[in-house]
Formats: structure tokens, sequence, C-alpha cells
């Protein structure tokens, strides 16, 4: 660790958490509808949808529509990217996208996971990116929130039928939460150079020539193969280069925000129109973790009890700071095979020093491993660097922080509501130990509200795992690794990994867009997403249902130091030990090679 | 895909299905 990354960790912390309190009092007040403006505003809108503003949903009528609601989203994007040809804002003229590739990126952007199995700038339109994609990245982010507020409910209201009504939540958190702070990020990311435009992509003089060697083509098209099958190379050189442009800043912005992370260019956050400066890079960061750590103060506020916010709050930073702590140590160690070479990995003025490959010279280890932590602890999955070139043990950390279950934090209310699921078991697993029925907020938790958190808890690892297991057992899977060995098990794992948290960011050296592993994939991040969402929805209704309890002197206080513990406890032994076994076949083994 | 690997999922699936009916009905296995 060096000065720098010090004090980056420290202006982050700072910054972070003087946004996020006044961000998570806003947010309270809109969902509360305590704003007379914002009610002015919304009452058309719900006349004009027929919607009845103070009708209250049930927890199955409100999961049915915020389903219906994602169907519908669903079915668009991937409407959007099969007629794309046809359709305007294509400057380009880029090719309908294939089925299974469209089925596989509708299912991620509507479930706020932004996995991509194509670039975004050899693939998608304008139109798909922002009418499909855009739209959805504002979209699903709302869900994810709005299935939180109605978790909070559960726990705020008492002997209640209702959770809210899902229409509005929607409304008002895209209104007034997604809107405004999209726009002001989208004009801060203009400001630092980011592309924002409709203009076509643009043919430059290179200031050198670049010589290269391509795959042959015969005349039916293919490339030309040997007598082994490799493909024929030939030399050739060029000093032309195609810039690719598009409305990239208004897309980041919300990709940020909405923990989406699915990248305008295919090279995400890496790319200089799509991240320009350090600042753009401080801002992008820090817009990944905005909200969710917001949605904690959100928390406190609606349940009554500000100190229950900060408890989480604390629990989620601990544990973001010890793992991205560790991810910068390991990278600025460097790579001990590079060392015998005269590679000078040390960290000096002019150079970063430790493990740069993969990373971008402009933001050296600090910025690129707080990056991948934020965005793997967040369920962002936007890149600044390049997670696969990683030492071992420093690209296990994203791959950890994904596996916990993107609790930490966590997606834009789908981190929340898991963290309160842990805390839900938590106090059941306390409860156990003293002999007492265990209670959270007021709220007895019993074997209904049990059930429904283990489902909520266990369905992400089977996915991730069974899915590995069968990637790496059937010839389709094995197909298109192209690193074998412990490396290449790492990149299933992790594609795995990030498709069942709902994550989406990649390993890279994994040939992901084929028809297996968009099926696959696509697979797991639908069941990722719902089939965690519909338990916690059954635990709101069950929640909002029951009587609040007194406080007694027998009642565990879930706001102070002890309850913290407890809960970074019960994160790391379940989230942990599902994995343990898979990460040892993957990047334990990888750095026990590499520093043999 | 051998026979053990068919063995193998068909035993996994068996398990996963015993245990998430014991998970929601606990009653009926005591």
């Amino acid at each position: 660790m060096t000065a720098h990354a010090w004090m980056l960790l420290a202006v982050y912390g700072i910054v972070l958490t003087m946004l996020s309190v006044p961000l998570g009092r806003f947010i309270a007040g809109v969902m509360e509808g305590r704003f007379g403006f914002a009610r002015r505003v919304e009452a058309p809108l719900y006349r004009l949808c027929g919607v009845g503003a103070d009708a209250e949903m049930g927890w199955l009528q409100y999961t049915l529509a915020i389903m219906v609601f994602n169907g519908i989203g669903f079915l668009a994007v991937y409407a959007l990217q099969r007629l794309q040809l046809w359709l305007p804002l294509n400057p380009q003229g880029l090719a309908n996208v294939s089925p299974d590739s469209s089925l596989n990126t509708a299912i991620s952007f509507m479930t706020n996971t932004n996995w991509q199995g194509y670039g975004g700038e050899t693939t998608m339109s304008y139109l798909t990116q922002m009418l499909g994609l855009g739209v959805q990245n504002f979209l699903s982010a709302a869900t994810g929130i709005v299935v939180v507020i109605a978790l909070i409910r559960g726990f705020a209201r008492h002997s209640a039928a209702g959770v809210g009504n899902a229409w509005v939540d929607l409304t008002r958190v895209t209104l007034w939460v997604l809107l405004p702070l999209a726009f002001v990020v989208a004009l801060l990311l203009v400001q630092q150079g980011v592309v924002q435009t409709f203009e076509p992509y643009k043919e430059v003089q290179t200031l050198e020539t670049v010589k290269y060697q391509e795959p042959k083509i015969g005349p039916d098209g293919q490339p030309l193969k040997d007598a082994k099958g490799d493909p024929v190379m030939k030399d050739t050189s060029t000093d032309r280069q195609t810039l690719a442009m598009g409305p990239a800043a208004s897309q980041i912005a919300i990709k940020q925000l909405g923990t989406n992370g699915g990248g305008f260019f295919n090279v995400n956050s890496a790319h200089p129109y799509e991240n320009a400066t350090p600042w753009s890079n401080f801002v992008e960061v820090l817009s990944i973790v905005l909200i969710p750590a917001a949605l904690c103060f959100t928390f406190g506020h609606m349940v009554g009890d500000r100190r229950q916010g900060w408890a989480v709050f604390a629990a989620m930073g601990l544990m973001f700071l010890v793992l991205t702590v560790g991810a910068m140590s390991f990278e600025q160690q460097g790579n001990p095979q590079l060392a015998p070479l005269g590679v000078d990995q040390a960290e000096r003025a002019a150079q970063a020093g430790g493990n740069m490959e993969g990373k971008e010279a402009r933001y050296g280890i600090a910025d690129s491993a707080l990056w991948a932590s934020a965005t793997t602890l967040a369920s962002n999955g936007s890149v600044n660097s390049m997670h696969d070139s990683y030492t071992p043990l420093g690209g296990m950390i994203p791959l950890l922080s994904i596996q916990l279950g993107e609790v930490i934090f966590g997606g834009v209310g789908s981190g929340l509501y898991g963290m309160l699921v842990f805390a839900i078991i938590a106090v059941f697993i306390a409860g156990l130990m003293i002999g007492r029925t265990p209670e959270y907020l007021g709220k007895k938790i019993e074997a209904y509200e049990m059930k429904m958190s283990s489902l909520a808890i266990l369905i992400v690892p089977l996915l991730v795992l069974g899915g590995t297991a069968i990637a790496v057992m059937v010839d389709a899977g094995r197909a298109t690794i192209a690193n074998p060995g412990a490396h290449g098990f790492s990149e299933v794992l992790y594609a795995f990994s990030s498709a069942g948290n709902n994550n989406g960011s990649a390993f890279a050296g994994l040939g992901a867009n084929t028809p297996f592993y968009n099926t696959m994939l696509g697979i797991a991040m639908w069941l990722g997403r719902f089939a965690v969402l519909i338990p916690v929805m059954a635990m709101a209704g069950s929640l909002a249902a029951k009587k609040r309890l007194a406080v007694t002197s027998g009642t565990m206080p879930t706001h102070g130091p002890l309850f913290v513990l407890l809960l970074i406890g019960t994160v790391l032994l379940v989230g942990l030990l599902n994995y343990v076994p898979a990460l040892a076949l993957g990047p334990v083994v990888e750095h026990l090679v590499l520093w043999k | 895909m051998t026979w053990m690997y068919a063995l193998g999922s068909v035993v996994a699936v068996g398990l996963l299905i015993y245990l998430v009916a014991a998970l929601l009905a606990p009653e009926k296995f005591s």
C-alpha cells in the first residue's frame, strides 16, 4: 500500500459518507411522499395511467407488478436488438443482433446485471444503446430500490396488509432520485471529456504506421485455415484508425449510479471516451457506491431509528475497507516472475509500480484496485482495468467480493435487501445462542422468515457452483476457455459468480458470446434476480402483517458494535464457506504456482 | 459425459429436492 492509496481511500470514504447521509434522508422523504411539489407533478401521471396513488398493494400484487414491468422491459430490449438494422439512429449500419446474444443482453439489462457478451461499439446502434439499454439502466435500478423500500416498510409498519404501491414507488424513485442524479453526473463527465454525440464514427490518421497480422479471408468470406486447422495469417499495416463515438456520457452516468455497469464501449471505463481523466474516474467510482450507501440511511430514517442505518453502513464499510486494502496490497506486490527479467516494479515518482498488466497508466494500482473492489462489491460490473490480468490473489478479491452475495453496499436496493436478509439470519443465530425468540426491529423472526431467508441465500450459490460445474464438464463450456488450468477455471467461476449475483463484470479470457454461455448465463442472471427477489417480497409482506414488539431488557440491540460484528461474521461465514473449495481450485492454486 | 457424471448429477439433484422439501416443510420429516 502506498501513501497515495491510503489518501485515496480516506478521501473516498469521507466524500462518500458526506454525500450518502443527506441523499439517504432525501430518498426516504421521496419514498414517503413528503414533498408537496413532487406529489403535484406526479398526480397527472397517475391519472393518465389510471393508477390509484393511495391504493396499497399486498406483497404478491406488488411482486407481480414488478415482474410484469420487467417482463415488458425484457421484450422491448430484445426487439430493439433484433430489429436495429431497420430502425433509426444507426449511422454505422450495424446488423441485427443474434437471437442468443439478444436474449442474454435483454435478461442482463432487465436484471440489473449488465453482463455484456458483445462489444458495444461494434454491435449496438445508438438507438439500442439509448432506448433499450439506457432505459433499462434506469428501470432495473428503480426495481431494486422499490423492493428494498417494500422490505423496509415491512419492518416499519405493523399489522398492515400492504407494502406500498409498486407503480407509485417506481415513478418516484425514477423521477426524483435517478434522473436528477444521472443528469448531474452526466454533465460532470461531459465537462471532463467523456463524449456525448450522435455523430458517426471518425476515421483519423494515426501518428505512426502500425504493422500487424490478420487472418486471410477466402472467397466464401470465412478465414482460411491451414492443414492443422489454424488460421492463415498475412502481414498488413495501416495508418488509419476508426474512433467510435456516441451518446456515452448520459449512459455512463446511470450505468454507475444504478450499479448497472454495462459499458458503452467494449472496454468499459478503461476507454478514454468513457472515462477521460482521474477526476472522471473519481466521479464514476464514487457514483458506483453512492446510492447503495445512501439507502442504509434511508433504512434508518424509514424505520424511525437512524442508528440502525449507521450499523448496517458500518458493517458494509468495514468489509469494503478490508477487501479494498487487500486488492491494493496484492496488486502493489507485483508479479514475482517479472522480477528476474529485470522489470522494475517498485513505486516511484514516475511510475505506479506493482502489477500494471491490464491497468491504465492514467490510473495506476490504487485507482484501479479501488474501482475493482467497488464495482464487484457494489454489483456494478463496470471496469477501468482488466481483472483477468490481476495477480491470483488480487483477482480473487473481486471474485470473492461478488461471491459474498453483493451485500457489501451491493446493487442499488438489492444490496441492502440482501444485507437485511443476512441481518435476519444474524439475529436468528444470536437467538439460538441466548435461547430467546429472535426479533429484529421489533418484529418476531419466525419459521416463515427463516425459510424465505434460507431460500434467498441458497439459490445464488446453487446457480454459481452448479453452472460452473456444468460448464467445465461439457465440451461447449470448455471450448472457449482461453487459459487452460487453474486460471481458466477461475474465468468460468467468475462468469457464473458475476451472472448469478447480477454483477456483470467479466474476468475476460473466456469467450462467452456463444449459444451455450449466452443461454446458461442468461438463466443464472434471471434466477439470480427473481428467485431472490420473490422470497424477499414474501418476507416484506409477512413482516408488515406482524405486530410490533415492545423493546425490553431482553431485546438484543441491533445498532451497536456487537451486532455489527455479528453481521459481518454471518456474511463472511455464510458467504465465504460456500465458495472455499471452488476458490481453492482456482485463484489459490494459481497463487501457489506463481509464488512457488 | 460419462455414466459417472450422469449418476453424480442424479444424486445431486435428488439431494437438492430432498433438502428444499425439508427446508419448506420440516414437520413432514420429523
